[in-house]
């Protein structure tokens, strides 16, 4: 088991390295930042100070050399717009990202158990057809359009809940539930998929010889050995709603770490673009791992 | 038995946590509102203040008033505007991007305000009088006293002298920060209100350039704080001499400012609370000013008649943008646009009553010759181009491209103007012409750049340009062959721009800048559009308020002002 999470470690550091090269080339490959920062009357002496001030004619090795040397000591560099410590940017950002996909996690789970359940314990019926249905939905509508629809909605129609911006538990229900039913399509099927196969198992057939209760059959006996892939899944998951919710994030004017990325590409902000990227790999990274390593310890099946 | 009611509890508490969250939300506390109170054009301090009905819960107590004044009004409710940029959301002026103009505008002085039709207002001014010597070398500001910092510092000429030199100093990314360094020699501190500057070069115009005119470069900063508590506290903890005072921002989200009791410009403000919320999204923009959660945003072209239709006021600053499409590398010898006919007949090819009606509402001026606009010192009226399809066949026929020929047009998204739905409509009456223009979508970065390195080819491009009051340097951008986005190479036209730069005195200044938009006219340089206007819509609240001719300004300052 140690050898294994060893393996993995190093294996994750390859992966960061190599990304860091790919996303330095593409980030400076998409253009310069100093056409966004100076009016249309700099000239060009004006683009040169300001491109040798933000460090950035310098050849690119020495970039790089000098990005990766202080990334290893925990400096992500200085933002090319913003003027500040990336990471400062990075602690303001990332929290609301956490909150927003947690949240989203909720809903997508409170979607995915009675879906899921009924697809599986009602299985070739026209109500598990809806369920998938339902589901899919989630999946095939874009995520813009689920927004701005249910923000016209409940907020500018009915005005239950408040269109945009962070604040109370309101303003968490209509990105949470647009985030949320993204994921459901894929966690509920494979709730159901995973449900069937226990139901079909030996042990599940012991238990309906005993006579006990269907209602505990399906609760406290299929589902919990069931749940088990549809945790994993929703663990990786949790990990991507946190690092790139761009759209609901700027649908909704959610100060996260999605948006971040993405007004760092449309300005140019090398140093957040890198940063931001190589964040979001180190999580997805730790992520698998320790949903790896929870796998091994919760199915004694499972061994490295 | 406890284990049923301890769950009952947990039920009944996470329930009613849940309806209290989902509950219909508070409306957001807007300013009550003033029956048809017009900011006054003179924008004059308020001598006796309109009786406001029923104070907001943000309002102070009122003191109890003399016998015989009038109660001295306190700053109420909140104010807030959904913009679609705060810049880079700094509030450091010499590292702020244009964009910030809207919030610095309330945090700080400038050393030179305008009026609304843009020109320079002493009365307004933290400079109350200023000279520039015969030479045009050396400029003397004399400041008004009893101005304080947020803090209580008191303003003098060393913070004039220290601002300037900030924003001329190496960490300075401010956008016309390169101008300062260029221009200015040396800064002398003649008493505690006269500032001396010298210039490297007779210079006509830093009074424009250390004015809210154009950008943030007249922004008056305190030395003594900046050096006690050093420029990272500052960027994060910003004081100025304006109205409003920094309180919190949260980084993507907002910024949070608060009015000062008094201010010696405006006096009184009006809000208690401004601020200015980060909305990327358009339609979410709209959504929060139909649902209260923002009073001002900026608006689109094409949401501009639903806008109004939904009952919200519509204030569209006019001649905010200066439009235009252009010939890239007209210089090339295998390019059509070299010949001067060719760029004739595509001028002649457009219908610039049919845009001025449906593309931009019709709004903005017709008159002028791009880059230029009526702000600008010196601007000649010039005449549109008629519209006449059948004399521009003819042209093209006369250069020899009567089977026309094929070209790259870029299109992007800039404020200003729908700038793909302007493009569209353009091919389609270079198509009437037969030309064979290949609309070629991108991202205004992208296109920037190959504009700069010159490798278009054979391509049109476009750009709103933010009117005001002094072009010399958007002109030789564009219209010199040494200009960085310049399409035009030609040494009578290098001529006219440098006899411009070179005017000793503001009618030689004037007479050369008019040639230059004569002379770009005679030769087709540019296919101009007319002016264009910044829109924003207003919740009732709210209503009209006065735009100032000052590029990248919303009008903050007339609406804080009684």
């Amino acid at each position: 088991m140690q050898k294994y999470v060893l393996t993995r470690i190093a294996q994750a550091l390859i992966a960061l390295v190599v990304l860091s090269v790919l996303v330095f080339i593409l980030a400076r490959a998409t253009g310069d930042p100093t056409g966004l920062m100076l009016p249309p009357e700099a000239t060009h002496e004006d683009i040169q100070a300001l491109r040798s001030h933000l460090g950035i004619d310098r050849p690119y090795p020495v970039q790089y050399w000098l990005f990766i040397s202080h990334a290893a000591r925990g400096d992500l560099g200085t933002s090319v717009r913003a003027r500040v410590p990336v990471i400062d940017l990075l602690k303001e950002r990332i929290p609301n990202s956490v909150k927003l996909a947690g949240l989203s996690m909720v809903v997508a789970i409170g979607f995915t158990f009675p879906l899921g359940i009924i697809g599986a314990v009602r299985k070739g019926t026209a109500i598990d057809g809806l369920a998938t249905v339902i589901a899919v939905l989630g999946q095939a509508l874009p995520s813009f359009w689920v927004g701005l629809m249910l923000m016209e909605v409940f907020a500018v129609r009915l005005h239950w809940l408040p269109a945009s911006e962070m604040g109370g538990l309101s303003h968490y229900v209509l990105p949470a539930f647009t985030l949320g039913w993204f994921v459901v399509a894929g966690m509920m099927r494979l709730l159901r998929s995973s449900m069937l196969d226990v139901l079909d198992s030996e042990f599940i057939k012991m238990a309906r010889a005993k006579g006990l209760p269907n209602w505990v059959i399906i609760w406290k006996h299929a589902l919990r050995n069931a749940l088990l892939p549809v945790v994993t899944f929703g663990a990786i998951y949790l990990a991507t709603l946190i690092t790139a919710a761009v759209v609901v994030e700027v649908v909704f004017a959610w100060p996260g770490i999605g948006r971040l990325a993405y007004e760092a590409i449309v300005y140019r902000d090398f140093p957040v673009i890198q940063a931001v990227v190589l964040t979001a790999a180190v999580v997805v990274l730790v992520v698998n791992l320790i949903v790896d390593m929870l796998y091994a310890y919760l199915d004694p099946r499972i061994r490295y | 038995m406890r284990r049923v009611v301890g769950l009952l509890l947990a039920a009944l508490l996470v329930v009613s946590t849940l309806l209290a969250a989902c509950s219909k939300p508070q409306p957001t506390p807007t300013p009550m509102p003033t029956p048809t109170q017009a900011v006054a054009a003179t924008a004059a301090p308020a001598t006796t203040p309109t009786p406001t009905p029923l104070p907001s819960p943000t309002r102070a107590p009122s003191p109890t008033p003399m016998p015989t004044a009038t109660p001295v009004p306190a700053p109420t409710g909140t104010l807030k505007i959904g913009s679609s940029s705060l810049g880079n959301e700094t509030l450091d002026p010499t590292l702020a991007a244009v964009q910030a103009k809207i919030f610095m505008s309330l945090v700080y002085d400038n050393l030179l305000e305008i009026t609304p039709d843009g020109k320079l207002d002493l009365q307004k001014s933290i400079a109350t009088k200023w000279e520039r010597s015969a030479d045009a070398r050396t400029y003397t500001f004399y400041l008004r006293q009893g101005i304080k910092f947020q803090n209580g510092d008191p303003l003098t000429a060393e913070d004039v002298k220290f601002s300037i030199e900030r924003f001329a100093g190496p960490k300075s990314v401010s956008p016309y920060a390169g101008t300062i360094r260029q221009v200015v020699d040396t800064i002398e501190v003649v008493d505690p209100y006269t500032v001396k500057v010298r210039t490297k070069i007779p210079y006509l115009w830093l009074q424009y350039d250390l004015s809210f005119a154009l950008g943030n470069e007249g922004c008056i900063m305190p030395k003594k704080y900046i050096q006690e508590k050093g420029e990272d506290y500052f960027a994060r903890n910003p004081i100025g001499s304006g109205p409003y005072k920094f309180v919190k921002q949260q980084s993507g989200a907002y910024i949070q400012l608060e009015a000062m009791d008094n201010h010696w410009r405006i006096g009184v403000p009006k809000y208690k609370t401004v601020m200015f919320q980060l909305i990327p999204e358009e339609a979410t923009r709209v959504a929060m000013l139909k649902t209260g959660e923002t009073d001002i945003i900026e608006a689109t072209w094409d949401r501009v008649d639903e806008l109004s239709k939904a009952g919200f006021i519509l204030n569209p600053k006019d001649g905010a943008f200066v439009v235009g499409v252009w010939f890239n590398e007209t210089w090339r010898t295998d390019s059509p646009f070299n010949n001067a006919k060719v760029r004739e007949a595509m001028n002649l090819a457009i219908n610039r009553a049919e845009l001025h009606q449906y593309i931009f509402k019709d709004m903005g001026k017709m008159e002028g010759y791009y880059p230029m606009g009526s702000w600008s010192l010196g601007w000649l009226p010039v005449a549109s181009y008629p519209y006449d399809p059948a004399k521009a066949k003819a042209l093209l026929a006369e250069a020899g491209y009567g089977a026309g020929f094929a070209f790259d047009q870029y299109t992007y998204e800039q404020p200003g103007a729908p700038g793909k739905d302007l493009n569209q409509a353009i091919a389609g009456y270079w198509q009437a012409i037969g030309l064979k223009p290949r609309l070629i979508p991108t991202e205004y970065g992208s296109y920037r750049q190959a504009l700069v390195a010159k490798t278009l080819g054979v391509a049109t491009g476009w750009a709103p340009i933010g009117n005001r009051p002094l072009s010399h340097s958007t002109v030789r951008s564009f219209l010199h062959s040494k200009g960085t986005l310049s399409y035009v190479n030609d040494p009578a036209m290098d001529a006219l721009i440098q006899a411009a730069e070179s005017a000793l005195d503001e009618a030689a200044y004037v007479d050369a800048m008019k040639k230059v938009q004569d002379y770009a006219r005679q030769n087709h340089y540019g296919i101009p559009m007319q002016e264009s206007s910044a829109l924003y819509a207003a919740n009732k609240n709210v209503g009209k308020w006065q735009h100032i001719s000052a590029i990248y300004d919303w009008g903050a300052r007339s609406l804080v002002t009684r």
